[in-house]
């Protein structure tokens, strides 16, 4: 089932087009990291879909709840959970009344929401510093208190723009291992990011885009599509001789030496590395080993950056 | 629905009411409120007896400060406050209306500013009263007056100053020029000109109300009903406008 989908969303400001075409199909229980450079339109998207700001044209559905239409938007409210790019919690109130102040907003019955307090804090190591105003609190507890605000009221979707963003490496380490919690709780989320190592870790499917969806698919389906596969032969020594004899394949797409290996592009790597293997040595090479190469997100990402240009 | 409606709004006016009497800024208007106590305290400590002609002059002249201090001071910082705190975004895409938004906040703000003007005024008087040994209940109605001048008061400024704030970023120099140059000016300009200031609107009020003292002696045309009526149309259209604002001016997380 589709929780999350758009259909040719499109939101400007002015003349300047922040998102086109968004076309989405987020399944229930999916973690989906979007992700994209600085103005790409993460952000813009995520405020269309939180009814933070109204599409421009195209529409969007939220648990069958249409993004813009008053009595829906009440609805996406309730059941989804949202992390801004600015915590924005109320300084001077402790980090207990910011969660509770959230929860009788949403309507959470009293004892359900001492003991949802209770338990979000316990989880995020926070619960002996619930009394303590957030204006206290270092900025990577500021956006762990922003997350479980944003969880107070169990929402079924979560809407994390940027979790980890302007936090040192070890705040944004906890940050991101408590999401790896919370995609195995089933939750929904939505991941804006454009750290990739974050969301190759903590993602099951991702979107790459650049004011327009590049593509989406998991990161294997994506490295599948976009990138050739490749055999990287490490020699004793590569020469030009055992380049060129390789390069004279039909088969071979590409071959460049890295590293003092032999990287070698090809369509069905199973069947051409017997015969790579037999060039090699019929030009005087020696093989210490042969692996596949991994295709990373990196390399994908720029790609597809790189053709968007 | 009826109960988690009315627990939005305690929460929201709870709060807004709580950071009203208890914030730095809500202890700056307790000091401004408390004038008219310590102005006739002064004086009754100075020997002087402070009858009901004098207790009018003096809460005359300062009812306005306070009015304009206390309303500028809390109206405007309902949402500037939120939106240089980045936390009106946040608040925006949660489990309220916006609708709700605005008028929760703006009657949280309503009754904590209205106690806040109104309990120095009702201490001034009854310390006043004793003072003369006159019984407090006599000149009840002149109390009644400046009190009902004061809840239209706080509505009327408490509206127009929570659009400024939301509107304008330098809210305080707007309202303050405002509170202090078009509304002193405007109420002793001859003709009509004085019905474009909510202080006549308000010392109409007074007037309409007691039969003694500098109050009645107020000139106007507007009777009890359109002086009250009038205050109130103004703040409900500003906190309609605030309303409007909000749903139409887009909110971001860093504004």
């Amino acid at each position: 089932m589709e929780f999350i989908e758009t259909v040719d969303l499109k939101r400007t400001f002015g003349d300047i087009v922040a998102v086109e075409d968004l076309n989405l199909r987020i399944r229930e229980g999916e973690v989906f990291a979007f992700l994209g450079p600085n103005g790409a339109g993460k952000t813009t998207t995520v405020r269309m879909l939180t009814t933070l700001i109204h599409p421009t044209s195209g529409k969007a559905y939220i648990g069958g709840n249409e993004v813009g239409r008053e009595p829906d938007s009440m609805n996406i409210r309730a059941m989804t959970g949202f992390l801004p790019e600015a915590p924005g919690l109320y300084e001077r109130l402790s980090a207990a009344r910011n969660l509770d102040f959230y929860g009788r907003l949403y309507g959470v019955p009293e004892s359900r929401r001492k003991a949802r307090i209770e338990e979000l804090l316990k989880w995020i190591g926070l619960w002996k510093r619930r009394d303590s105003p957030v204006a206290t609190f270092s900025k990577g507890m500021r956006q762990k208190i922003a997350i479980v605000r944003a969880m107070v009221h169990d929402p079924q979707i979560l809407f994390l723009d940027e979790p980890t963003a302007g936090l040192d490496p070890s705040a944004a380490k906890t940050v991101r291992d408590f999401l790896v919690d919370l995609g195995s709780m089933g939750k929904t989320i939505f991941l804006n990011t454009h750290n990739l190592s974050e969301a190759e870790r903590v993602s099951t499917r991702i979107g790459v885009v650049s004011t327009q969806l590049l593509a989406q698919g998991t990161p294997k389906e994506l490295a599948a599509r976009y990138l050739k596969p490749a055999s990287v032969f490490r020699l004793r020594e590569a020469t030009e001789d055992v380049v060129q004899a390789v390069d004279a394949l039909d088969f071979v797409e590409e071959v460049h030496v890295e590293d003092g290996e032999l990287h070698v592009s090809l369509e069905d790597p199973q069947k051409g590395n017997p015969a790579i293997a037999k060039a090699v040595i019929a030009a005087g090479g020696e093989i210490e080993f042969i692996v596949e190469k991994e295709m990373g997100l990196e390399e994908v990402y720029l790609r597809l950056l790189e053709d968007a240009a | 629905m009826i109960a988690e409606e009315w627990g939005r709004f305690t929460t929201l006016a709870g709060l807004t009411a709580k950071t009203t009497l208890s914030s730095r800024k809500g202890a700056v208007t307790w000091v401004v409120a408390l004038l008219p106590l310590y102005v006739i305290g002064g004086v009754i400590a100075a020997g002087r007896q402070v009858d009901i002609e004098l207790f009018q002059i003096l809460i005359l002249a300062l009812l306005s400060l306070v009015l304009v201090v206390t309303a500028l001071v809390h109206g405007s910082r309902l949402f500037r406050e939120e939106l240089e705190d980045n936390t009106l975004a946040y608040l925006t895409t949660r489990g309220i209306s916006k609708a709700s938004l605005v008028a929760y906040k703006f009657l949280g703000y309503y009754g904590s500013a209205l106690l806040i003007v109104t309990l120095p005024i009702v201490a001034t008087y009854f310390l006043a009263a004793a003072s003369t040994g006159v019984p407090a209940a006599e000149n009840i109605e002149v109390l009644g007056a400046f009190v009902a001048m004061a809840a239209v008061g706080i509505a009327a400024f408490g509206g127009l100053f929570l659009l400024i704030g939301f509107a304008l970023k330098r809210a305080l120099m707007a309202g303050l020029l405002y509170g202090f140059l078009w509304e002193t000016i405007l109420p002793i300009l001859p003709g009509n000109v004085p019905l474009l200031s909510i202080t006549h609107y308000l010392r109409s009020i007074g007037k309409n109300l007691v039969s003694t003292g500098i109050l009645s002696q107020w000139i106007t045309t507007l009777d009890l009903f359109t002086a009250v009526l009038v205050p109130l149309l103004i703040a409900a259209a500003a906190v309609g406008l605030t309303y409007v604002l909000l749903i139409t001016r887009e909110i971001k997380s860093k504004d």
